[in-house]
């Protein structure tokens, strides 16, 4: 649940590595159904 | 009461008892769609089963709506051929094949159906950026 699926998509296009640099919030990810926690409140600000 | 008000859903988790799918050699193949429903013909809008075919893969409108309205039992003789050359082309752009044409077929022999896989035996994964290397 952590892999960046859009870095995998299109490393798998392009035939080539592609790291777009964004990360997964780990820290939202559970040990225990349902994995994910709480919704994230919109919008959401980097 | 609208519990995704405000929100944003990236995720919606169904957990299924492994035992419950039946054979433990079988491979599952998961998809889902979103329709309209109860308000106007129910119609499908989309469909949903490896991430990203409508956003990189297939970058035509109309053959995205034909895609999101369709099942994935029609993927490869309606759609392979225009994931096949949407790979063909970016990775001759890249320069990263000597035969972009064979690369496309095996991707698309991988992918398709776009469907999500799971197996007992076979944990599911898409394809790494490893293994990749390896198609």
């Amino acid at each position: 649940m952590t892999d960046n699926v859009e870095n995998v998509m299109l490393s798998l296009q392009a035939n080539t590595p592609v790291d777009q640099g964004a990360a997964v919030d780990r820290t939202n990810i559970l040990d225990e159904f349902p994995y994910f926690g709480a919704p994230h409140a919109a919008p959401i600000v980097d | 009461m609208n519990y995704f008000q405000n929100r944003n859903v990236t995720a919606i988790v169904m957990e299924v008892p492994t035992q419950s799918i039946g054979d433990p050699a079988a491979t599952v193949r998961a998809w889902v769609t979103v329709s309209l429903c109860g308000h106007a013909p129910e119609a499908q809008m989309s469909r949903w089963g490896l991430p990203l075919i409508t956003h990189i893969f297939i970058t035509d409108p109309a053959v995205q709506d034909d895609y999101n309205r369709s099942l994935p039992a029609a993927d490869v003789p309606r759609f392979s051929q225009t994931v096949a050359d949407a790979l063909a082309r970016v990775t001759q752009l890249a320069d990263s094949t000597d035969d972009p044409a064979a690369y496309a077929q095996r991707v698309v022999a991988r992918l398709f159906p776009t469907t999500l896989p799971y197996s007992w035996i076979r944990r599911p994964r898409l394809v790494s950026q490893a293994s990749m290397v390896a198609l």
